[in-house]
């Protein structure tokens, strides 16, 4: 045949046009969805639709991926679709945490109005560890009072109610005592920012996720996209109840089972505990500022901690104090909405702490009784305050101690 | 009998794939820092063949690098620039260095992580030049820093300032080829045999060279996606690339080691003048000898080539090992 | 007749003339399109950088200011600055234990931008800090 070569090249070139062609249209079905917070179309979905949404206050219909993860909203490789995604795969990590889930509409808000979560967590001791550092350094030499002055990261509070204006950044290369050194290497491992140890027990993320992401009992290769208000104790307890820490040696010393039953095994023996204690999730008692900060640098956990029997139960002279909501706008209001295990409603009279924070998972029952609903739990529970009982305790001496010493079922 | 290696036809067909794929791509392309990685990832993901327009416009000009190259080494090599061909291997020098600013400024239009430090250090090259550096910075950049004005610039240059010479000075070289006599070859007074390779037979192989260059091409763009790194941003700084692009690798190994101007201009302006002086100022292979391969007439200009080619080899090995 | 010896043709002045002309307009040409490609906007660069409250700053510390391409040093009451653009050719050089390397074309600078290796000729600029009367440090990069 005339032309062979001439032929064989072309089918060649052609068939070459084809197969380049055909591979091209290969790849993941390619789907988009333009959230309303941003207006442009991102094709995340197209690659990862089995993902479950992660709460119903996070709709991705509004908020769609970018705004709060980063990344390349048209890339469909996966390298360059993940390049510039803030914090890894968590962008509620302290480093990141301002332009994902910050803003004025959103976390970072006005303090009057109680959107500053971000602000608040920065200088909680959960995120600073000052109390700890604070206290070695003095027990050590370096600094001459307990008094914190460092903190896992720099932190500043200009408007501080405690005095303490700013945390520096504890730097253990510049500790003179070795026992300083060991400390950094042996004992941070539970504050917002660190990685955990390994371990199932101790799996958890990091920054807001740390707690508001459900990670116990679930293993560290399964990714978990969800974020709750509803935070049950054994999210506490991925850093809580977890060992012993030596002084002497300065190293951690964790359990070596595994907790099932929470009274016996979660918590330390020889302690005293009531039923409340280890009944109820840890969040049931304990308040938003005492968790997560109340926007001032504290030295110490006892300092941040105040929460008593008598912000339920009153003492044996007075009834617990209550308020009525009257404004369908009041904070009360707006935490329920999230969380309605009560059925919060404009006129119901909730119990509220000697600091003004509104229980508003409990109610005054028309009989002059109480209920108190698990945040987690949904479970209902009933209770008397301790005025016209048979209860002793002195009115001047309120610590929960002193409940603890008719009250508490030893271990 | 001779032969030909279809260099020139493929150089060719190359720049006729460019202008048609470059065309198509700038139907999406937008030339802003806002818009340049966004708009091309748009068109490498989601248009229907979008990334196997832009794979194969890349491809093509990474390959039309290499053809050149090879073709500039045949035509020294064959002693194919003696007279009446000097003048056209000049504008076939001219033509390379088109080509070769040609693949910088496409380069520089992805506007993302990758391009980053070649455009600063690039840029600030021309700065590094006495007298008139700042004005050829200004010129080129359109600011006193790299930013929007820069990206339309190169945009401007990349698509028509740099095309339409290249298009001017091809046809040209294509029309001096012919008026120049053909590939170059004895008179047929000086050959052992009479027989001419007939045009038919040329242009077949060529032909022949463009199908199977162009499959390998549409290959190697369907396999090989190019790179396309993260938009430029503030943000992104810390993830980007340092190394320069890949033909020019020896002028960054270069700066390694002295005065940028001396090292990054003057060195290859000088190589270059070098190249342009070869067939004016070494001696010319032999009319008998013309167009067979190592001729020994002109056996200093192919040293010279092979020094050079060498010299610029070696540079990129090293770059590309570090 | 003699004067006529020294005067020009009116041929050759006129050939002269023209291409004197075309000359003229071509050097116009050229020298209008330079100005056209010269002209820039006006920079925008952002240059003044406030980092904040002076007792946010550790006591003997350093704080890398991305957004400029700068760090600044704090000893005492002393605050000194330097760019991080490499004075070569205008990379981002990278902390490197002590010293501060640049990775396009291996110039080595000390901690207070000397030179310590490489191409590099000049030392890392230095930037002024500004203490202003409220107790905040601002940065200046020009």
């Amino acid at each position: 045949m005339k032309h062979t070569s001439l032929v064989f090249a072309s089918f060649g070139l052609l068939l070459a046009i084809l197969l380049a062609g055909w591979w091209s249209t290969r790849g993941p079905e390619v789907t988009s969805i333009t959230p309303t917070i941003s207006g442009e179309p991102e094709y995340c979905i197209s690659c990862h639709q089995d993902l479950p949404e992660i709460s119903p206050s996070h709709p991705v219909e509004a908020f769609g991926c970018v705004s709060c993860h980063g990344g390349e909203r048209l890339a469909l490789d996966e390298d360059l679709a993940h390049s510039s995604m803030r914090g890894g795969a968590n962008p509620s990590d302290l480093a990141v945490v301002e332009q994902s889930c910050g803003g004025n509409d959103c976390h970072s808000g006005a303090a009057g109005d109680q959107r500053d979560h971000i602000q608040r967590v920065e200088t909680s001791l959960q995120a600073t560890y000052a109390g700890a550092i604070a206290a070695m350094r003095y027990t050590y030499g370096a600094q001459p009072d307990a008094a914190a002055r460092t903190g896992v990261n720099a932190v500043e509070d200009p408007h501080s109610g405690t005095g303490i204006l700013r945390l520096e950044q504890f730097i253990p290369a510049q500790e003179v005592s070795p026992q300083l050194q060991l400390f950094s290497e042996n004992c941070l491992y539970c504050h917002l920012s660190a990685k955990p140890m390994e371990g199932e027990e101790y799996h958890r993320y990091t920054g807001c996720s740390s707690c508001h992401t459900p990670t116990a009992g679930i293993g560290g290769e399964q990714v978990v996209h969800s974020l709750t208000t509803a935070i049950p104790y054994t999210q506490c307890n991925t850093c809580h109840n977890r060992g012993n820490y030596d002084l002497r040696e300065m190293a951690f010393h964790p359990r070596s089972d595994n907790p099932g039953d929470r009274m016996h095994d979660y918590y330390q023996p020889i302690a005293q505990y009531t039923r409340c204690e280890w009944t109820l999730d840890c969040i049931d008692c304990h308040t938003r500022t005492e968790v997560m900060g109340d926007g001032d640098l504290h030295s110490s956990q006892s300092e941040a901690q105040y929460v008593q029997c008598l912000d339920c139960h009153g003492t044996a002279e007075e009834l617990p104090r209550t308020y009525t909501i009257t404004d369908p706008e009041d904070i009360a209001m707006r935490l329920a909405f999230f969380h309605p295990v009560s059925d919060l409603k404009v006129g119901d009279t909730i119990l509220v702490t000697s600091l003004g924070e509104p229980l508003w998972n409990t109610r005054v029952l028309p009989d002059g009784g109480y209920e108190l609903f698990g945040k987690a739990s949904g479970q209902r529970f009933t209770f008397q305050a301790a005025a016209g009982t048979s209860c002793e305790q002195n009115p001047t001496e309120q610590e929960s101690r002193y409940c603890h010493e008719c009250h508490a079922e030893e271990h | 009998m001779r032969y030909t290696l279809g260099a020139g036809g493929l150089s060719v067909f190359l720049v006729l794939l460019l202008i048609l794929t470059g065309t198509l791509e700038m139907f999406f392309y937008v030339p802003t820092p806002e818009q340049a990685g966004p708009s091309i990832q748009a068109l490498t993901f989601l248009t229907p063949f979008g990334g196997l327009v832009r794979s194969l416009h890349y491809w093509a000009a990474q390959l039309l690098v290499a053809v050149v190259v090879v073709h500039l080494a045949r035509v020294v090599l064959t002693g194919a620039y003696a007279q009446p061909r000097r003048f056209n291997y000049l504008l076939g020098l001219a033509l390379l260095v088109l080509v070769l600013l040609l693949d910088f400024t496409g380069y520089a239009l992805r506007w993302d992580e990758g391009v980053r430090w070649a455009l600063v250090a690039g840029t600030n090259l021309l700065r590094s030049i006495p007298f008139i550096g700042n004005g050829i910075y200004r010129l080129v950049v359109g600011d006193d820093q790299l930013g929007s004005a820069a990206l339309l610039r190169f945009y401007a240059w990349h698509v028509f300032g740099l095309t339409l010479p290249l298009v001017f000075i091809s046809a040209w070289h294509l029309f001096r080829v012919r008026r120049d006599g053909g590939i170059a070859a004895p008179s047929p007074m000086q050959r052992d045999s009479r027989e001419r390779v007939s045009r038919d037979v040329l242009v077949q192989r060529e032909v022949i060279v463009m199908l199977v260059g162009g499959a390998l091409l549409f290959a190697l763009a369907a396999f090989v996606p190019p790179p396309l790194a993260p938009p430029l941003s503030e943000a992104s700084l810390q993830a980007a690339d340092s190394r320069a692009p890949w033909f020019f690798l020896w002028v960054q190994e270069l700066l390694r080691y002295g005065d940028p101007f001396l090292l990054g201009v003057a060195l290859p302006l000088t190589l270059a003048l070098f190249l342009g002086l070869i067939p004016y100022v070494l001696p010319s292979a032999q009319e008998a000898e013309l167009g067979r391969w190592f001729p020994r007439g002109n056996r200093a200009a192919q040293g010279a080539l092979l020094i050079v080619a060498l010299f610029v080899f070696a540079l990129s090995l090293v770059g590309i090992l570090r | 007749m003699s004067a006529n010896d020294h005067r020009i043709s009116r041929r050759d002045f006129v050939a002269f003339a023209w291409k004197g002309a075309l000359a003229l307009s071509g050097a116009l040409g050229l020298g209008g399109l330079l100005r056209f490609f010269s002209h820039t906007p006006e920079p925008q660069r952002k240059v003044v950088f406030d980092l904040g409250p002076i007792h946010s700053f550790p006591l003997e510390g350093q704080l890398e200011v991305r957004e400029a391409g700068a760090v600044v040093y704090r000893v005492g009451d002393i605050f000194t600055a330097i760019s991080l653009t490499c004075s070569h050719l205008g990379c981002r050089v990278e902390r490197d234990g002590e010293t501060y390397l640049c990775p396009c074309h291996g110039s080595r600078f000390g901690k207070k931008g000397e030179n310590l290796v490489g191409p590099a000729n000049t030392p890392l600029q230095r930037f002024t800090v500004e203490v202003t009367p409220e107790g905040r440090v601002v940065l200046h990069t020009a």
